[in-house]
Formats: C-alpha cells, sequence, structure tokens
C-alpha cells in the first residue's frame, strides 16, 4: 500500500468518527469501523491532542519542540512519518487546501 | 346508545386479552410479561413492556446482517434455532416469542432464553450487555467477567454467603444513566452452580434443579429479595485460568482495561452486525474511566472451597 507523502505545509486532521478517551493517564483510541484501537504513548497522545482540529505539520512540529528536548530536523522526520502511519491507518485525514 | 358504548368496550376488552401474559416479573429495568413462567426471575405487578411468548418463528429473516446455520441477525431481529430445544425469534428489544420443538424440556428451554434469547433483545436495547455475573456490596456492585466455566458464579455465590446479594448471573446488563455514571440493572438473581460447588457447600443436588439435560450445574435460588434495582458498578474482576499454583491479581490499565471490558462483551460478534458499535464502544469506554478493572489468573483445576473464601476475604476490602 502506498503512503500518502505529507510535507510541513500539509494539513491533517483527526477524523471525527474516532472515539478517544484517557484512560488511567493513556489514550485510547478507537476506530468504529474497523473496530481497531490503539494504545498512545505521551508523545503520541499529545500529537493525536494537536491534530485533533485542523493544524499543519509545521503547527505540530513547533508544539513538539516546545514541549520536548529534540532536534527540529529530528523532530520533522519522525512527526511526518509518524503522521503518514496515521493516514495510511485511515485515522487522519489530510485537508485540501 | 349506552348499549353500543358498551358493544364497543366489550370488544376492545376481548382483542387486549387475547394473549393473557399471566407470568410477570422484572429483570433487566424491563417489566416483563411471559405465557410460560421463568422462576429464574425476580416476579412483578407491573404491566409488561417486553413479551415472552409461544407462537411461530419465521425460518429465515428478510434482510440478515449475519446469518450462520444456527443464528441469523439484523440490526433489531434475531433467530437462533436450538436442536431438540425450539426456535426463538427475537424483535426490536420488546419480544421473544419461541416455537418449541415437540420434545422439548422446560429447563433446556429456559437456558437458552436466559441466555442467547434476552441477550439478543438486551443487545437490541442499545446499552451495554457484558458476560459477567454481579453482586452488590455496600450499595454498589462489583463485576465478575471471564469465558465460560472459568468461575464467575462460583465468585459470585461466595459472596452470597459472606452476606451479599447476587445482582446478576450472567447477564450484566449496564446503562449510563443521567447523571454519566454507569449503573447495573438487577436481572437474573439465581445462579447456576457446578456440582463440586454444590458438593463443597452442602448443597443437595437432588433438591435442585438440574440446569439442562447432560450438563452437571445446578440453579441456586437467593434466600431474600434484591432491595433495590440498580447500582453504579464500582469494580470488575476479570476471572482467568492459570496453570501456576499461585493466584495472581493485577491492576489492568489503559488499553488492557479497555481490552478485557471489550472482550467481556455477551456475544461480542453480534455487537458489529447489529449496527450499535458506535453506543456500544462509547460506553466500554465510559465503564473503563469509572471503575478500576483487575485481573484474578487462578488454577481451576478443583474447586477447594476454604481457598476461595481465604482468597475472597485477603484481597477483597469487605467489611
Amino acid at each position: 500500500m502506498l503512503n500518502q507523502k505529507i510535507d510541513l505545509n500539509t494539513a491533517v486532521r483527526a477524523k471525527s468518527e474516532l472515539i478517544s478517551s484517557d484512560i488511567d493517564g493513556e489514550i485510547v483510541m478507537m476506530d468504529i469501523e474497523e473496530g481497531s484501537y490503539y494504545g498512545l504513548n505521551n508523545v503520541a497522545s499529545r500529537i493525536w491532542q494537536l491534530v485533533e482540529k485542523e493544524i499543519t505539520v509545521s503547527n505540530v512540529c513547533d508544539a513538539l519542540l516546545h514541549e520536548y528536548d529534540v532536534d527540529k530536523k529530528e523532530c520533522e522526520k519522525e512527526v511526518i512519518k509518524y503522521l503518514e502511519t496515521l493516514v495510511d491507518k485511515k485515522l487522519i485525514d489530510i485537508c485540501n487546501v | 346508545m349506552v348499549f353500543g358504548l358498551w358493544s364497543l368496550v366489550f370488544y376492545r376488552g376481548i382483542l387486549l386479552n387475547q394473549k393473557e401474559y399471566p407470568y410477570r416479573y422484572t429483570a433487566f429495568g424491563l417489566n416483563i410479561g411471559s405465557e410460560i413462567p421463568i422462576p429464574d426471575l425476580y416476579p412483578s405487578e407491573n404491566v409488561p413492556q417486553v413479551f415472552v411468548d409461544i407462537g411461530d418463528v419465521p425460518t429465515n429473516l428478510s434482510n440478515p446482517t449475519l446469518k450462520r446455520r444456527t443464528y441469523q441477525l439484523s440490526t433489531n431481529e434475531f433467530i437462533l434455532k436450538v436442536a431438540n430445544v425450539g426456535d426463538f425469534y427475537v424483535i426490536n428489544g420488546n419480544r421473544i416469542t419461541i416455537n418449541p420443538n415437540k420434545t422439548f424440556n422446560q429447563n433446556d428451554l429456559r437456558v437458552f432464553l436466559l441466555g442467547p434469547a434476552f441477550g439478543a433483545l438486551l443487545h437490541q436495547r442499545k446499552a451495554l450487555l457484558l458476560h459477567a455475573s454481579a453482586v452488590a456490596v455496600n450499595g454498589s456492585a462489583i463485576l465478575f467477567m471471564g469465558n465460560s466455566g472459568v468461575g464467575k458464579s462460583t465468585f459470585a455465590h461466595i459472596f452470597n454467603e459472606l452476606g451479599y446479594e447476587t445482582i446478576s448471573d450472567d447477564l450484566s446488563f449496564l446503562v449510563k444513566n443521567s447523571d454519566g455514571k454507569i449503573y447495573i440493572h438487577s436481572g437474573i438473581p439465581r445462579l447456576k452452580l457446578w456440582k463440586d460447588v454444590m458438593t463443597a457447600f452442602d448443597k443437595d443436588i437432588d433438591c435442585h434443579e438440574q440446569v439442562m439435560t447432560n450438563y452437571e450445574k445446578y440453579h441456586v435460588y437467593p434466600q431474600k429479595v434484591m432491595s433495590s434495582n440498580s447500582f453504579p458498578v464500582s469494580k470488575a474482576y476479570l476471572l482467568e485460568k492459570s496453570d501456576q499454583s499461585t493466584s495472581t491479581i493485577i491492576k489492568l490499565e489503559g488499553i488492557d482495561k479497555i481490552n478485557s471490558i471489550i472482550h467481556s462483551t455477551y456475544r461480542k460478534h453480534y455487537v458489529e452486525y447489529l449496527g450499535i458499535k458506535k453506543e456500544h464502544f462509547s460506553l466500554c469506554f465510559d465503564l473503563a474511566k469509572q471503575v478500576d478493572v483487575l485481573k484474578i489468573s487462578r488454577q481451576c483445576s478443583q474447586f477447594v472451597k476454604e481457598e476461595l473464601f481465604a482468597f475472597i476475604r485477603k484481597n477483597f476490602k469487605l467489611d
């Protein structure tokens, strides 16, 4: 399956039909259609919070750089990779500009 | 003029009484009227809103979402065919029609009525139905979830012996109240216990109803009447068989916790075909946020009464 390519200017947004909840400090997210659910670790949870409203990849990185001690290029690379996985799993949409 | 009016009232009266539902019960927050006795449930005087009757059952659903050899589902209908017992048709969360086989046994019929038939009916009412037994401790409910045969009813019985009431055996029907909390309605107060448990508690199996032909479980009825109708759920235990000699209890968190609840859904594979996924999973999440879930792993090869009492006294905070 081909990944959809994302760059810093791409805007993404979590699909509205997903349920997510904080359970014992872990964000658990469920894709009802697929019947699959995911436990998100700290960083993944924070990213999920950020993409609940439409947001550009660059703004996601800015927020994370503020909160975590991480190299900018490394952060951008990892965030893009992670968001591409989320698109692939149909958990987030790419918003048309 | 007066004579005419009386005719109308009399005729209407005949229509309404065409089917009598002489056996009335309250269970799962529902007033049930039945054409057959269901002694497992609490009797009631209330006007029924849910009906159990004897009648014809369609051979097939017109638009099933799931079709198997012995059962079929759609979003509001369910057909189950049980060899040597009968066919069951459950519709709109408010009616179960049974077409018994010529050689049916009353007890066998009740097992399937209070298992998959009521299970389907409760699922059709779109709340959260777990395969769990529940007891009332200090005004709130403790659930025992787990696979068949793992000990849910046995645990409930130990709690009975310690003075706590059974809220429901096997079917735990959970709803979200206007206060946003998850409550369980009192359901089936009688327990089904294995022969070895009966013997350990000095219960004479000859004086108890056997649950089903060729199945060594027995019906045990509560000593006293349930004190209340619904209870907030405070805790859930997932019971599991282990081959280790020592028992363990661990707290499940995050995704493991939600997993245990989702997998404890009664007939969980029905959920997808009933069209209730969103409501159902939403309630699973609500329950996960409200209660702790602890997994109890125990060896189950032999029932030792004293050992289980000791285990419960040690690990459960009871007065």
